[in-house]
């Protein structure tokens, strides 16, 4: 059970519905996640929404390498609705079933693409320890560039605020499904 | 020298386009100070960071949950991933906003705080859960929202999970403190 319900369209001012519009168009019609949540601040929401559409559409990195950091980021926080949200996306762009399969086991994935390693390094030593070794950051500004780590970093950073966002209001997934064990 | 963005070197004015020199002012105007911590960050590409900088301040002004509670999720976020810009620039902030100094003396040397209020009690017992464990208990929940109500709680983690986001970022690229100072030890 989500602790937070829904708005209701009879509960919205029209700004939250503007949004809800705005939000929802590119999704099915639909406000679920995050958004159902955030629409409670819909200056929040609103900034939250510009913020995920340019990390989508207006970065270096690859929509592979960004839903492949994603799927580390849900996993970490076990945030079910931020994994069911990008597993089919991640899958799309290119990232093998066996590494998402490995990710969601939380076991190491063995990697045929150097660029998704020095990713999925990076984004798993900094959430495990905090830190990047200066190897690993080594390993990652030579892999991808500077800019690209960059902009990587605002990604997890980003996906991070939603999954901790989504496990404290335990936002449910469609169906009630949970796709990740703990 | 240690370059402000820590692991990524400092833009030098010549190497900024139009529109990053337009968002180096602005957040300068903002901060009434040198851009440091993730700014510089940011300006490695300014439609993102212009939106995450917006994002700032409205966590800063577009939130009803009251001024205390607000640096006390920052604090908390900061020390538990040691995170030493933030908890420069804040700790003075949550200060001048009412937290005591025994409550921040307390959180930064990772002891247990006593508190003035329940609101704080609550909201402390709620983000600490979150940022330690990942979760908050049903228990916690109820008391936090209990006593502060929704609308705060939902502005309250929003402020806690950002900058949550915003440390690892810092800690990926070791982004200093001003003047390289350590507030927060180990």
């Amino acid at each position: 059970m989500a602790r937070i319900p829904d708005l209701k369209p009879e509960e919205m001012s029209a700004r939250q519905k503007q949004l809800a519009a705005e939000i929802g168009g590119p999704r099915g019609g639909v406000v679920r996640g995050p958004f159902a949540i955030w629409l409670r601040n819909p200056d929040l929401a609103d900034k939250a929404n510009q913020i995920g559409n340019l990390l989508r559409e207006g970065t270096t990195v690859p929509r592979r390498l960004s839903e492949l950091a994603i799927l580390v980021t849900a996993r970490h926080w076990s945030a079910q609705y931020e994994w069911f949200a990008h597993e089919h996306q991640a899958i799309e762009q290119g990232v093998s079933k066996e590494v998402v399969e490995a990710i969601r086991a939380r076991k190491r994935p063995s990697f045929a693409k150097p660029d998704e390693k020095a990713v999925y390094d990076m984004c798993h030593e900094l959430y495990e320890t905090k830190k990047v070794s200066d190897a690993t950051y080594k390993a990652a500004i030579e892999t991808l560039g500077q800019q690209m780590v960059i902009e990587l970093m605002t990604i997890a950073s980003f996906y991070a605020m939603i999954a901790m966002f989504l496990v404290t209001f335990e936002a449910p997934v469609p169906g009630g499904a949970k796709p990740l064990p703990e | 020298m240690r370059a402000m963005g820590g692991r990524i070197p400092d833009l030098k004015p010549e190497e900024l386009s139009e529109r990053q020199k337009a968002l180096q002012a602005a957040m300068a105007a903002a901060f009434r100070g040198p851009v440091q911590g993730p700014f510089p960050l940011w300006l490695r590409n300014p439609d993102v960071g212009a939106k995450a900088f917006e994002m700032v301040t409205a966590l800063r002004d577009k939130t009803k949950v009251a001024r205390p509670l607000r640096e006390l999720a920052i604090l908390v976020s900061a020390r538990r991933y040691r995170a030493q810009y933030p908890w420069a620039i804040h700790a003075p902030l949550a200060k001048s906003a009412g937290l005591t100094d025994a409550v921040i003396e307390a959180i930064r040397i990772r002891a247990r705080p006593t508190f003035p209020s329940r609101d704080q009690e609550a909201a402390y017992a709620a983000l600490t859960e979150l940022v330690d464990t990942g979760r908050i208990a049903d228990e916690t929940y109820a008391a936090a929202e209990g006593a502060i109500g929704l609308e705060n709680l939902l502005d309250l983690i929003c402020v806690a999970s950002f900058y949550v986001g915003l440390a690892l970022m810092l800690g990926a690229f070791e982004v200093p403190a001003p003047d390289g100072a350590q507030p927060l030890p180990a």
